[in-house]
């Protein structure tokens, strides 16, 4: 169950379901953007062409929820002018959905990735284990990150934020297999820089997930919390 | 930005808001173009020194993101603006967290001419330390 105290107690029932139906608006976006990533590397690493044109394709949906949610924002703040955490959630809700349309874009270029690869036969390529932990990684950060959104909670969002170190770490290593792969054979190059790509995508991923728990730690807390390290931030928020 | 200059509200104190958010912002830009700047300079040079300032003014562009975003939710929660002066202050947000994109993007930039640096053979390095003398 959610937990509706921080929207469900004004006076005006309107204004109560307005932030209701933003919120799970959002909600219902990240969903469909965590199934881009899902989908995208499923079709990458088992060469399945159909699912990654579906990923292509889905992306206009991803592009119109935003459109909807944002309009529905600077609506409900023009007609109600919110104050203190209504308006910062508002605020967020506008920064939130742009973080998630960004993922779903990266999803898109994860899915034009598996198509190049697929067409490419020449080389071979090692990382899909790697890469599937990764994303795995990403993925984690995402839904834990909309967890936390759902909940309005920060409860634990440093463990969160602090996975991101890890997803660097992954990164940094598929890269270097990457390069000594490239140097191995040269006929390896094309496919390896696909490879890049979509690495690259995945941790932009994670650093998407982790913005998104800064909007939210801000929301909560009414501090600007973005651009700290995390051992800024953990001393920040944990008592 | 014409609509800015002009002061056209009733409240004095609401086109000072307006007018002290564009300065910050023109700021921002200019400082943002110039981080950009540098760092490719820095890149196509091999400056790592010119990299490790890009690296140091990236606070300078985090605060002014900070200031003038804080500046515009007040300005909401304050004035409730309606129409063009909210639309403005909510374009304003989200300009200032793409210009940060891009300050990022520099750093980005400066990060990975220090690292080609590192990875230069040791000779070139020898020449470095003569110069450090």
């Amino acid at each position: 169950m959610m937990d509706n105290s921080k929207i469900a107690h004004h006076i005006s029932e309107n204004f109560n379901k307005e932030l209701e139906d933003i919120r799970n608006k959002v909600l219902m976006m990240g969903g469909l953007v965590e199934e881009q990533i899902e989908q995208a590397v499923k079709a990458l690493t088992t060469g399945d062409m159909e699912l990654a044109e579906l990923v292509i394709k889905q992306d206009n949906e991803v592009d119109d929820l935003e459109m909807e949610i944002d309009a529905e924002c600077t609506q409900i703040i023009a007609l109600r002018q919110p104050a203190a955490f209504d308006l910062r959630l508002l605020l967020v809700v506008l920064r939130v959905i742009n973080e998630l349309e960004r993922i779903g874009d990266l999803a898109e270029r994860i899915a034009k990735m598996a198509i190049y690869l697929s067409n490419n036969s020449e080389g071979r390529t090692d990382q899909y284990h790697e890469l599937k932990h990764m994303a795995g990684l990403v993925k984690a950060m995402l839904h834990s990150s909309l967890d936390s959104f759902a909940r309005m909670s920060i409860d634990g969002i440093t463990d969160i934020t602090g996975s991101d170190a890890q997803v660097d770490r992954e990164y940094a290593s598929i890269i270097r297999q990457l390069i000594t792969q490239m140097m191995e054979d040269p006929r390896n190059i094309t496919r390896m820089l696909d490879m890049l790509w979509t690495v690259r995508a995945l941790e932009r991923i994670g650093d998407h997930s982790r913005y998104i728990c800064e909007h939210l730690i801000y929301m909560v807390k009414g501090e600007d919390l973005r651009h700290l390290t995390q051992s800024e931030l953990e001393q920040r928020l944990i008592p | 930005m014409d609509k800015f200059n002009t002061a056209h509200h009733i409240s004095g104190q609401f086109d000072k808001d307006l007018e002290s958010i564009h300065v910050k912002i023109v700021e921002m830009g200019r400082l943002v173009e110039e981080q950009l700047s540098l760092a490719i300079q820095a890149f196509t040079t091999g400056n790592v020194e010119l990299a490790q300032q890009v690296l140091s003014h990236d606070d300078l562009v985090d605060a002014l993101e900070n200031a003038i975003d804080e500046e515009c939710v007040r300005t909401i929660a304050l004035r409730q603006p309606a129409g063009f002066d909210l639309n403005m202050l909510v374009a304003i947000i989200k300009v200032t967290s793409e210009l940060e994109g891009i300050a990022a993007k520099a750093e980005g930039i400066a990060d990975i001419t220090i690292q080609l640096n590192e990875m230069l053979p040791a000779d070139t390095e020898q020449e470095t330390d003569n110069d450090g003398q």
